[in-house]
């Protein structure tokens, strides 16, 4: 009898630690096999319209399926129409972008409306939109902060302030420009000047092109929002628009950031209000963000249940750029590192046509002459790194851009 | 045909009266009544009928008659005796006996209406019957009602009583009393209490009732009387699996869609880590589903989840869930049973739109003290029932909590470490019967749960509900409920896991409720309901606080709503015949939303948002900010084809002042509850429902198919990607719509033999409509589309297999059609981001549900002298191991979107849990 109890409670305590492990299996996540094939073509609008005289831009694309890439939306008519009996016509250019032939500039108290036909016949219109007000950004500029995770960084803040408190509701952006110095550089690089079955010539030559110091080049990826509802002034004091962390690469030498400023209509803040929300997932394993299309100011002129992604805003504009320094803001602190970890290597040069590793790897464009091998290192006559760490070229522009200042 | 029949009783009737004017003499002189009326027998030409044992009494006669009529005669030796007599043509006497009951009668019972004269030979019709009675069913108990009154007969009486729990002497609710062979029956009310018109003579009734001993009378009816009975409950048998008490009720109530559950009957159905859950069970029945395992609350009859009305002995219990909906809130040994409405809601119940859940705590014993413990893998609860002062009142004591936390703090594994799941809750009533007529009982009840699912942040959240209950009984026909009730919720989240950010956010709701029902039985065909009942809501709908003195978190807090919901309710239920029974009523409902508060004013023209606001109005304390209300009306009605066989149509429709704010697609415990105001319209609903109830084989089978049709208004959604937290303008992210749904419901039973259980198949579909004039304010286009909800189809199979006495197997089958969801259907990058593209809302379904579930159950041996007794069960919870998804979502990984599905239970889960009841 004791026996048979002892048997049970056994069994009871190896359920309750059973039982224990299930609790924390709960909402185990596994890949989902049943990707919807449905793949919804849908017409997507981007464009910006501002007070400044320029040849403005209006980009067109449709929705690609998952894996695939970028597809330019071509041989579109594109024209703005204002309420004043303009017309401003686009040309296409590359890729889905379609400039304004003639410069012109969005003016207070007009209406513009977008006006599509793609290759297929189809018309699309957007809503009319209209400039809020004139934007003003204050100033910009950086403070050594913390972020979320306590990791140590630079803050760019902007100040913005409209005395007649019409702006409200603000969009940001950013590009960013950095300086990019190649740390394994060297003037010179190695060609093969022949190839034979048994002997190949190697030649050592100035570069032809500048690889040491480049100009890097990103903008935002994230959608900037704020606004001033709620406050007694249309005022925005010490707003932060970006975060870089003290170790970020792209401070290793001088830095600099534009911050553009627009002022938003109500629905196209909160078009880009709900884009943000969504973008963002849910940590909850118990319950999912209800997802769902989000309708933009763009419809078919015939048949308004189709869906059209993207928004075409008319905004007022303001831009600052300013310059930074590593040192300016941590003083005797250790540089950030490069953007890759760089070796150094001395590939050999044995072997038969075609096998022969040194030049197999310049033929391949994937090394870069850094010296020659004077016994430094075991392997072949030079000493050769990698193209991202003696040519700047891999990660950015070698035109030093107009607004550069030192 | 009738005319002949009618002709001969008249004629019959009068040959009765002739015989009366014979007159005989006799002499007794101390003899026994069998004697005299063997004498009797002898000398004259009357014939007498009648059982030897009534007339063995030794009661001696000495007693003379000269000249006298037979009547009187009788009268006299009679008169000490309980035999009544009944002269009959063919100068035939029949004795019968009347042991029970006799002339206790209140003077209600004499419905001035009814008293007309009637044919004597219908009283005596049923005499013919006696004997074969008497041959075919010895063991039934015969009960003599009544003794006739010559010149009040009639052809039909009025049979009343009250049934009570022998053991608790609580009066038992929903006991079916059925007459056999005939189209009669009724239910007992929660007071016990029945009325059911009988024809004059033999009826053989019946009472029947899960978990309760059925016993069978045949009464005899001479006049109107009363019938009490004390009734058994039978615990010692391993029941079946049944879900409703009463094996006709189904048939002959008037109400389409109600169900009846009781605790202890679903103990033996399979559910996940053993843990017994009435409302789990629920979802089986069709018309009842969730939206997943992880998901809390159900979805009746195509209703938003934030639509049931779910009562604790009459108190609103927000959260009936612990952990995300996996285990019961509730106790399941301190559950009696629950009744659930999703048909025609009675008049009483007003708040919600698609059904009422109303469970009853346990009654405690007071007479012995009684226990029921159990230990399963994740909880240990146990019930205690203590009586205080014997057969007058007694506490019932509960406590439940899972040790899981315990156990994974125990484990040696750090992850395991970090993670918390805890729960607990607590129950405890009080039951005083201060007299017959005065009742009390007081019931609180506690639940809390914890747990963190991320490592930075902790979730909490608790109900407390608190009622006192009130009966008086005027008299057998008159009585009133009056009820107190508090509840509260509220859900905590802790952030802690950075170093200046961290929070504490909180909300809370609070009801305090009063009501006042009354009961009026007019005659036995006409009970009134009516009462009123008004509540007082308190929300404090966010607060943000910041966690530690080294948080940079602003205090944050929106301000409390308040307001006032209040209903008055009359109905009637009315038997027109024996086939036609109605039961119509009414409720005003009307909500106030009271200040302090600041509305906001919207353009328009303009779709409404933070920056439409065109004006504010302040209102002070108590200020009414915004009434609604209006009338609700509830009809239900029965016709009865044959006694096993009825046609219902119910109707209903309702007012709901409370949404919950979610913009998850499935519910979850950190919904909030938002009461209507200026900008925020109540919820309303109508439903059609159509029925036919059948039982076959001696009620062996039931089977009722029923459509309904529902239609709903300012159905809360959201924009896409709102923000619902410590939002202050609400409505600007909020869309009201309508809602579409319509549906079949089959369900078979099988409630006796060996195998028994329930099949149930829904087909139904539940459609939304968010139309606005502004293309932001809809939802694909302002068109209608399936809900979040709609699982067209919806298979649930039930199976008890009793081996033994002992041993018994059970089995749930579920099917489900998978949830809609939606999907991205694309990329496109806009912005210099790439984005993902979605579908149209719920363009798409999850995979199929489907769940397997076997359970083996022992009962302890049953000897009568045993302390305890005890039951195991072992189950196998998903025995297929079936990956069910419960949710599939979409994440971009290294530029290419990827497709996950998150599943709660994907493997098979085995428990034991181990029962011991005393």
């Amino acid at each position: 009898m004791i026996k048979t109890i002892k048997f049970l409670w056994i069994k009871i305590t190896k359920s309750i630690s059973l039982g224990t492990y299930i609790l924390l299996l709960i909402g185990c996540v596994t890949p989902f096999n049943g990707v919807p094939s449905d793949f919804e073509e849908v017409l997507v609008v981007e464009s910006i319209i501002t007070q400044e005289y320029k040849k403005h831009e209006v980009f067109l694309s449709r929705s690609y399926p998952f894996g695939g890439s970028f597809t330019p939306e071509k041989n579109a008519v594109v024209q703005v129409n204002d309420d004043r009996g303009n017309t401003y016509t686009f040309e296409e250019k590359s890729n889905g972008k379609y400039l304004a032939s003639d410069e012109f500039s969005a003016s207070q108290n007009t209406n513009y409306t977008l006006n599509i036909t793609t290759a297929d016949g189809e018309n699309y219109e957007s809503k009319p939109q209209s400039l809020i007000t004139s934007a003003n950004l204050d100033r910009l500029y950086a403070e050594k902060t913390y972020d979320d995770f306590g990791r140590e960084g630079i803050g760019i803040y902007i100040d913005s302030y409209d005395p007649s408190s019409k702006s409200k509701l603000y969009r940001f952006d950013f590009e960013e420009t950095y300086k990019i110095v190649a740390p394994l550089w060297s003037p010179y690089d190695a060609v093969v000047v022949n190839e034979g079955r048994s002997t190949f010539d190697l030649s050592v030559i100035l570069r032809e092109r500048e690889e040491q110091v480049c100009f890097g080049y990103g903008t935002s990826s994230s959608i900037i929002l704020n606004n001033t509802l709620g406050l007694s002034e249309d005022r925005l004091e010490k707003f932060q628009v970006h975060f870089i962390r003290k170790d970020d690469p792209k401070l290793q030498h001088r830095y600099s950031i534009l911050v553009r400023q627009y002022v938003q209509s109500k629905e196209t803040y909160s078009f880009f209000e709900t884009l943000q929300g969504l973008s963002q997932g849910s940590e909850n394993i118990f319950s999912e963000d209800q997802p769902g299309f989000i309708e933009g100011n763009i419809l078919n002129t015939n048949n308004s249940s189709e869906n059209i992604a993207g928004y075409f805003q008319v905004s007022s504009t303001d831009e600052e750029r300013i310059f930074l320094n590593f040192n300016d803001f941590f003083e005797g602190s250790e540089l950030p590192p490069y953007f890759n970890n760089c070796n150094l290597t001395a590939p050999i040069t044995d072997g038969t046509r075609g096998n022969r590793p040194l030049l197999n790897l310049i033929y391949q464009d994937e090394v870069r002459f850094y010296q020659y091998n004077f016994g430094v290192m075991e392997g072949g006559p030079f000493i050769m790194v990698s193209p991202e760490c003696g040519d700047c070229t891999t990660f950015g522009s070698n035109k030093k851009p107009s607004f550069w200042v030192e | 045909m009738k005319k002949v029949i009618l002709l001969i009783l008249v004629f019959s009737s009068y040959i009765i009266l002739g015989q009366e004017k014979e007159n005989y003499s006799f002499i007794f002189s101390n003899i026994y009544l069998k004697d005299a009326i063997l004498k009797i027998e002898e000398e004259t030409n009357f014939k007498f009928y009648f059982a030897n044992q009534w007339v063995n009494d030794e009661i001696k006669i000495s007693q003379s008659f000269e000249n006298k009529p037979i009547n009187l005669i009788l009268d006299s030796i009679l008169k000490e005796t309980d035999l009544n007599y009944f002269l009959k043509k063919d100068n035939q006497i029949i004795l019968t006996e009347n042991t029970v009951i006799y002339n206790e009668l209140s003077s209600g019972f004499f419905n001035e209406n009814e008293k007309k004269n009637r044919s004597k030979k219908q009283n005596s019709a049923p005499f013919l019957s006696i004997r074969k009675a008497q041959q075919k069913e010895i063991e039934i108990v015969r009960v003599t009602i009544g003794k006739t009154i010559i010149g009040e007969e009639k052809d039909s009486y009025i049979l009343k009583g009250i049934i009570r729990n022998s053991r608790t002497g609580a009066p038992l609710e929903n006991i079916n009393i059925l007459v056999k062979n005939k189209n009669l029956g009724a239910v007992t009310n929660q007071e016990g209490f029945y009325t059911l018109e009988l024809p004059a003579g033999i009826n053989l009734i019946e009472t029947q009732a899960l978990g309760i001993e059925s016993i069978k009378r045949e009464l005899v009816l001479y006049n109107n009387g009363i019938l009490n009975l004390n009734l058994e409950e039978v615990t010692e048998d391993l029941d079946e699996v049944i879900l409703s008490v009463s094996a006709l009720k189904n048939v002959q109530n008037a109400s389409t869609g109600t169900n009846f559950l009781e605790s202890e009957n679903t103990k033996n159905i399979p559910l996940v880590m053993g843990e017994r859950d009435i409302l789990k069970v629920a979802t089986t029945l069709p018309g009842i589903s969730s939206a997943g395992e992880g998901a809390s609350g159900f979805n009746v009859r195509g209703g938003k989840s934030d639509q049931n009305l779910i009562l604790l002995d009459n108190t609103v219990l927000y959260n009936p869930a612990h952990f995300f909906g996996i285990f019961p809130a509730l106790n399941p040994f301190a559950i009696e049973d629950i009744s659930i409405y999703k048909g025609a809601i009675p008049a009483r119940y007003g708040g919600r739109l698609s059904a009422v859940f109303d469970i009853k705590s346990k009654i405690p014993s007071k007479d012995k003290i009684k226990g029921e413990a159990s230990l399963g893998p994740v909880t240990a609860n146990a019930v205690l029932e203590i009586p205080i002062k014997k057969n007058k009142s007694g506490v019932l004591i509960g406590g439940r909590g899972a040790y899981s936390d315990w156990v994974l703090k125990s484990l040696n594994d750090e992850k395991l470490n970090s993670s918390t799941a805890n729960f607990y809750d607590l129950i405890v009533g009080y039951h005083h019967d201060i007299s017959k007529k005065n009742k009390l009982s007081a019931v609180a009840y506690l639940s809390k749960d914890e747990f963190s699912i991320t490592s930075d942040s902790l979730y909490g959240y608790n109900n407390r509900l608190i009622n006192l209950k009130w009966e008086h009984q005027f008299n057998n026909e008159n009585s009133v409920r009056l009820k107190l009730s508090n509840s509260n919720y509220k859900f905590g989240i802790d952030y802690d896991g950075s170093t200046t950010s961290n929070f504490r956010q909180q909300y809370k709701i609070d009801e305090k409720h009063l009501k006042l029902a009354f009961t009026s039985v007019i005659n036995s065909k006409n009970t009134f309901n009516y009462g009123i009942s008004s509540k007082y809501y308190t929300v404090a709908p966010g607060e943000k606080k910041p966690l530690k003195s080294s948080d940079l978190t602003l205090p944050f807090k929106l301000n409390n709503e308040y307001a006032l919901e209040s209903g008055v309710f009359f109905s009637d239920s009315y038997k027109f015949n024996e086939k036609l029974l109605i039961d119509a009523g009414i409720r005003f409902s009307f909500f106030n939303s009271l200040g302090p508060k600041t509305e906001f004013d919207y353009a328009e023209d303009q779709p409404k948002s933070v920056y439409s606001v065109v004006g504010t109005n302040d209102f002070g304390r108590n200020e009414v900010t915004q009434t609604y209300g209006g009338p609700e009306f509830r009809f239900s009605g029965r016709y009865l084809i044959t006694d096993t066989f009825s046609v219902k149509l119910g109707y209903h429709s309702l007012y709901q002042y409370l949404h919950t704010l979610t913009n998850v697609t499935t519910a979850s415990p950190i919904d909030t509850w938002k009461l209507s105001d200026r900008n925020i319209k109540p919820q309303q609903s109508s439903q059609f429902s159509l029925g036919v109830y059948k039982n076959f084989n001696d009620n062996m089978y039931e089977l009722s198919i029923e459509g309904f049709h529902k239609n709903q208004e300012n159905l809360l959604d959201f924009k896409t990607g709102a923000s619902l937290l410590l939002n202050e303008q609400i409505e600007t992210e909020v869309l009201q719509g309508k809602g579409m749904s319509y549906g079949a419901e089959l369900l078979i039973r099988k409630n006796k033999g060996k195998l028994s259980g329930w099949l149930g198949y829904t087909y139904s579909r539940s459609f939304q409509k968010f139309e606005s004039q502004f293309r932001e304010e809809q939802i694909n286009g302002g068109e209608f589309f399936p809900s979040n909800f709609d699982k067209p189809h919806d298979f649930s199979l039930v199976m008890n297999y009793k081996f033994t006495q002992r041993l018994s197997l059970s089995s749930n089958v579920i099917y489900q059609t998978g949830r809609p969801v939606t999907f991205p259907v694309g990329n496109y990058s806009f912005n210099q981001s790439e984005f993902v593209l979605y579908s149209d809302r719920n363009q798409f379904r999850i995979p199929d549900y489907f769940r397997i579930d076997l359970g083996f159950n022992i009962e302890g041996s049953h000897k009568l002298k045993k302390l305890a007794h005890s039951f195991w069960s072992i189950s196998v919870y998903n025995i297929l191991g079936r990956n069910n998804p419960y949710s599939v979502f979409f994440v971009s990984q290294n530029g290419e979107v990827k497709g996950l599905q998150s599943t709660i239970f994907g493997v098979a889960v085995p428990s034991i849990s181990y029962n011991l009841k005393f």
